[in-house]
């Protein structure tokens, strides 16, 4: 039994009686796209200034939070389909990733540095930012162990222009391996609940042995899996990998994937007078470098098309109860009849795309990023 | 020598019964000094009164694997008669009396019959009544109800205070089990039924940071892990008039406070007023458990209300 709580921006529960029994409610949570959640609970005699809705399990642990949207009373039902509080930042605005500072340096120079940018209101930061009107903390500190090796120049584009920034920030999580979660926190001070959007790395493993459990399996082999980068005269080619890696090549590999899917970028030098001469630099240059960016990027959406779900109501599930977006699965025994080297070598590394779940106690785990047609699977 | 030999044994339908608990005080509503009752003469063929559990599994090659064990409360359904010229009028007495305890936010009708010497009740809600034609001398009536709950023996209730308090009484009339918990270890709830039970804690003050715990006890009684803790903000007291209530029964958290002039009560959500971090609603695991609470002032004192269902 679970119930739901409607709260305003400032936190503070709606109604006489704050807690409504939920009849039934839905969840798929998801690592690089928006969370799915409905709920349907005792009708809410009004729900004038709601902002969050709060999902807590019978002893009054929070399970989830999401904005509210507009919740409908019908026959004393309220149904209220959640909207992830990440849809915060699927917004279209001005992104400026070149800026420098007084030295001349770029501000964005760290995977931390790059995050906060990006998940901050930039009301705070820059005039004429957003106002999103909504308050929330930003937690970037496990991206502290992330050194100056592990920043990838290559795959920014410091060119100050309009983008879509959910994407933007999808493609950081790729380069760098890390998911963007909201959650609801709690101010011990003020005993408050407080939105927090955390960056996590995906640091933990966990080993799967695919006949241990109720699998269903898709595989994706008909995505761009090379990408050139060129402004006419200078070429690079990224290779996507079959351990869904992004890499350079001078030679040919084994671990390339076949057929080969090829996508060329080209930026014209002439396009790119303006950002030249702020950076200092040649227009073939910068063209270049805008070049290769976008062409990482094509590649790393690309990543874990596959898609590997696990129904944990099956035999062994409660195994990875734990499992969470921390995670990535090290699937053992994938496809093993296309590896020349048996069954050792039939493992892939995959990160935890979603995680579903519902009141009537149904849950499954799915592997993998998105799928083409991820749409048609359910 | 007799062609038929009639057997008389046990009987549970003579021992069937219905009473209505008023929610907020779990206590049997009563009129005139009496338990209400609804009028009826005769009660035939009950059903839905056994025991009926989902097991889902996991079939193997030899054995099969349990993943869920759920007990399902099945449908009761009964006839009931009236006999007599007014027979149609008795009917419709039935018909008010289940109409004014049908508000289920602050009543439960309560079915029960005797098994093996012991009461076994369980609260529910009459979803069908189907009105028979006149069959000589008796009308009669299906009736189907919808159980709320598991069945259970009896409610079981316990006043905890503080060590040093003296000279209260506390009389509770049948079913309600005193528990004798004075602040020590004796407070002790039992919980035979294979999930949690909620229970129902009512805090009288005076009380500055209100809490409460249960804890597990083990087999050896001992104290064990403390694994239900719900407990108020700091800035959280009540006076004596006032009373917190964390009721699981009802997933309500409220504050009642009696004017001492007018004898009116006040009720007041306090569920923003509970600490965050801990939980809203405590409910009794399987085996047993002990409660403690904020009982520093020797005023103050702790009531716990839980039902001992069965399987």
């Amino acid at each position: 039994m679970s119930w739901a709580c409607l709260y305003d921006r400032q936190f503070k529960p709606l109604g006489a009686w704050t807690q409504h029994v939920v009849s039934e409610w839905s969840l798929t949570r998801k690592a690089y796209e928006f969370d799915e959640f409905k709920l349907t609970c005792k009708g809410f005699e009004n729900s004038r200034n709601a902002c969050y809705i709060a999902l807590f399990s019978n002893t009054g642990k929070i399970q989830y939070l999401s904005f509210c949207g507009i919740p409908v009373t019908k026959d004393e039902l309220t149904t209220v389909s959640g909207i992830d509080c990440r849809q915060l930042f699927n917004q279209t605005i001005m992104l400026d990733l070149g800026a420098r500072d007084a030295n001349g340096e770029f501000k964005i120079n760290s995977v931390r540095s790059l995050f906060d940018y990006l998940l901050n209101d930039r009301e705070k930061t820059e005039e004429g930012g957003l106002d999103l009107g909504i308050d929330y903390k930003v937690d970037t500190s496990d991206l502290t162990v992330f050194s100056t090796n592990d920043w990838k120049e290559e795959a920014i584009s410091r060119e100050k222009k309009v983008q879509e920034l959910w994407k933007v920030i999808q493609t950081a999580c790729n380069i760098y391996n890390v998911v963007v979660i909201a959650e609801a926190q709690i101010d011990a001070i003020e005993n408050q609940y407080k939105l927090v959007f955390e960056v996590m790395r995906i640091t933990e493993k966990k080993n799967i042995k695919l006949s241990d459990y109720d699998v269903r399996m898709s595989n994706t082999q008909n995505v761009v899996n090379r990408a050139i980068a060129t402004n006419g005269t200078d070429i690079k080619t990224y290779y996507l990998t079959n351990k869904y890696e992004v890499k350079e090549y001078s030679t040919n590999s084994k671990d390339r994937l076949y057929p080969p899917r090829i996508v060329t970028i080209y930026k014209d030098p002439a396009d790119y007078e303006d950002e030249a001469q702020e950076q200092n630099k040649t227009t073939a240059q910068v063209a270049f470098n805008e070049a290769k960016a976008e062409a990482i990027q094509q590649l790393n959406e690309n990543r874990y098309k596959d898609k590997v779900v696990i129904n944990l109501n099956t035999k062994l599930g409660s195994t990875l109860d734990d499992v969470d977006f921390k995670y990535m699965g090290v699937i053992n025994q994938y496809l093993p009849a296309d590896y020349e080297n048996g069954a050792e070598n039939t493992i892939k590394e995959l990160p935890v795309m979603s995680i579903k779940e519902d009141s009537k106690g149904n849950k499954s785990l799915t592997f993998g990023r998105l799928s083409d047609f991820w749409f048609m699977d359910d | 020598m007799a062609k038929y030999e009639y057997i008389t044994g046990d009987d549970i339908v003579s021992t069937i019964q219905f009473d209505v608990l008023e929610l907020e005080t779990r206590e049997t509503v009563k009129v005139n000094g009496e338990a209400t009752m609804p009028s009826m003469d005769f009660l035939l063929f009950p059903s839905g009164l056994g025991f009926q559990q989902e097991v889902k599994i996991v079939s193997g090659d030899t054995i099969d694997y349990v993943l869920k064990q759920t007990i399902k409360k099945k449908n009761i359904k009964l006839t009931v008669m009236w006999k007599g010229e007014n027979a149609y009028q008795k009917y419709k007495s039935f018909i008010t009396w289940i109409s004014t305890y049908n508000n289920l936010e602050k009543y439960h009708i309560r079915f029960s019959y005797v098994l093996g010497g012991i009461r076994r009740y369980v609260e529910l809600a009459v979803t069908n009544i189907d009105l028979k034609g006149r069959d000589d001398y008796f009308v009669s009536a299906e009736l189907t109800m919808q159980p709320l709950t598991p069945f259970y023996e009896r409610d079981f209730f316990s006043i905890m205070i503080n060590n040093t308090h003296r000279g209260k009484i506390y009389n509770y009339a049948y079913p309600y089990f005193y528990g004798g918990g004075a602040y020590s270890d004796s407070n002790l709830i039992e919980n035979d039924y294979l999930k949690q039970v909620p229970i129902k804690i009512i805090l009288k003050g005076p009380m500055i940071t209100p809490f409460v715990n249960i804890t597990k006890i083990n087999d050896d009684g001992t104290n064990g892990e403390t694994y239900g803790s719900v407990q108020f903000s700091s800035s959280t007291s009540i006076t004596k008039n006032q009373r917190i209530i964390i009721d699981a029964f009802n997933n309500r958290v409220y504050m009642t406070e009696t004017n001492l002039d007018t004898g009116a009560t006040t009720t007041k959500d306090m569920f923003d007023a509970l600490d965050k971090s801990k939980d809203s609603f405590l409910f009794a695991n399987p085996g047993r458990s002990k409660i403690t609470a904020s009982l520093d002032n020797e005023e103050a004192s702790c009531e716990v209300h839980y039902v001992r269902y069965i399987s």
